[in-house]
């Protein structure tokens, strides 16, 4: 389902990312919270950073 | 490896560069510039950005967008040409050509170029402005049956550049110019531009239709009837192209831009971390560091920094005022986006570029607690300091990352990846 909402929506890159960074709630918070401060432009680079950031994290 | 402490990635446009991480925003960057500026946008069309908002920029390889956008932070600049965008304006000499206004649909996405058609032997265009030492011509320009522009000086024959607009091809110079580009901004459209330096580069900006790709300073066209396409002059007092500048009855100054206050006490650990930056610095003779420090304090900090050319890159740091790690790099140009970082740790100093270790030292000494507060695009508030170039990422790690987590921090996970964020096109 996740994959069928990426790319077009906030919320479903949030959710994408999520089930890849596991249990680090900041990461997910700190997606929200910026976009809180001010709307995010280029949502699936931040997502797709996340992920990144997420998965190097697990790996180790 | 750990997650970082703090993570910029850009992303978003207002009056900071916004953090991800501390999820609290206390990892933003204060932003400021005054008046408005202009970025390529996620669709590559030239847009104006408004007073005091930080910019996104996106990449165009080949004249598309390709990748993630960064944030550009650059110095003041002049454009010194009245009427940048309206070659019918009287600023403009028009000898032996005309102008059709509102011809075709420009970089900014607007129907607002100029079809500039030769209508006898030896058609330019002229504007008489404030000249600089060093200065940047350049003109967004579009091939219809015309093949070679000049951009030149009326004062000298050292100063000029003659382009080919067809097929993308710099050709001849003048003595006193240097940094020739033609870069694609898509859509059959060329930023072409040269850098002229030495002297003040006379009073009068001109373009002409160029003979051919040989032609030295004033050889144009010895036949006519031919067109080109053009949009958005700049003569700036700067010695590097920078983002576009328009003007209309007057020149335009687009102020410097600043990023820092990033982070506090509480977010930085002074006994061990680490300082990673993906980043580029815009080629010219100024400095560009970015640094974690003791704000208001000159003597403790530890930066990532580019020196005053065009070739190398130097992690340094300081605690109360003895140099602890003191490293340098050869690029072959360092406005090509590297990955740089600084770790420290008592006895365990060390620097990395683009996954290989620079160097490093097991000095002892280490920041005290509640040192490090702050970290720059820039040190200690220094203008002459200040980073001007890509962000592509920034993040900081409050523990000393081991050799292998280093390495995987700065290097590229596939060849298509290193290629797309250094922005080369892959054939």
């Amino acid at each position: 389902m996740a994959n069928e909402i990426y790319d077009s929506t906030w919320w479903g890159n949030t959710i994408d990312t999520a089930s890849s960074i596991g249990t680090s709630t900041e990461m997910i918070q700190g997606q929200f919270n910026m976009d809180d401060r001010q709307e995010v432009e280029a949502v699936k680079c931040l997502a797709d950073a996340i992920h990144r950031i997420g998965i190097q994290n697990i790996q180790n | 490896m750990a997650k970082p402490k703090l993570c910029l990635i850009p992303s978003a446009q207002g009056d900071k560069f916004y953090s991800v991480l501390p999820s609290s925003g206390v990892g933003d960057f204060d932003f400021s510039r005054s008046g408005g500026a202009t970025r390529i946008n996620s669709q590559g069309l030239i847009e104006t950005v408004a007073d005091g908002v930080s910019r996104l920029n996106y990449p165009l390889i080949d004249g598309v967008v390709k990748g993630c956008p960064y944030h550009i932070l650059e110095p003041q600049s002049t454009n010194a040409i009245n009427y940048s965008e309206d070659f019918t304006q009287t600023t403009w000499s028009k000898v032996n050509l005309s102008v059709t206004s509102n011809n075709s649909i420009s970089p900014d996405g607007s129907l607002n170029a100029s079809l500039i058609t030769s209508t006898a032997n030896g058609s330019y265009l002229s504007d008489s402005l404030t000249s600089y030492d060093p200065s940047t011509f350049s003109l967004f320009v579009k091939y219809v049956d015309h093949q070679f522009i000049q951009l030149y000086s009326g004062a000298s024959g050292n100063f000029y550049a003659t382009f080919d607009i067809k097929n993308s091809v710099v050709g001849a110079n003048g003595a006193a110019t240097d940094n020739v580009k033609i870069d694609n901004y898509g859509n059959g459209w060329f930023r072409i531009s040269c850098v002229f330096s030495g002297v003040a580069a006379g009073s009068t900006a001109r373009i002409g239709f160029a003979q051919s790709l040989n032609s030295t300073w004033g050889g144009l066209n010895t036949s006519f009837g031919t067109s080109f396409l053009s949009f958005g002059s700049q003569f700036e007092s700067n010695s590097y192209l920078t983002s576009y500048i328009k003007t209309t009855s007057a020149a335009v100054t687009r102020s410097a831009e600043t990023a820092n206050g990033s982070g506090d006490a509480a977010t930085f650990n002074d006994s061990e971390g680490v300082l990673f930056a993906e980043v580029s610095k815009d080629k010219g003779t100024q400095y560009s560091l970015i640094s974690l420090q003791k704000s208001s304090v000159s003597d403790t900090y530890a930066y990532i920094g580019y020196l005053n050319n065009n070739t190398t890159i130097r992690g340094q740091i300081k605690v109360g005022g003895t140099i602890v790690l003191d490293e340098e790099i050869e690029m072959s140009d360092t406005s090509i986006v590297a990955k740089i970082l600084i770790k420290y740790k008592s006895g365990d100093y060390s620097m990395w570029v683009n996954g290989f270790e620079v160097g490093s030292n097991t000095n002892s000494t280490i920041f005290s607690d509640g040192d490090l507060n702050e970290i720059e695009l820039g040190i200690n508030n220094n203008n002459g300091l200040r980073f001007y170039g890509k962000t592509k990422q920034l993040q900081y790690y409050d523990t000393a990352l081991n050799s292998e987590d280093l390495e995987k921090l700065t290097s590229w996970v596939s060849f298509s990846d290193m290629a797309e964020g250094q922005l080369y096109s892959v054939e």
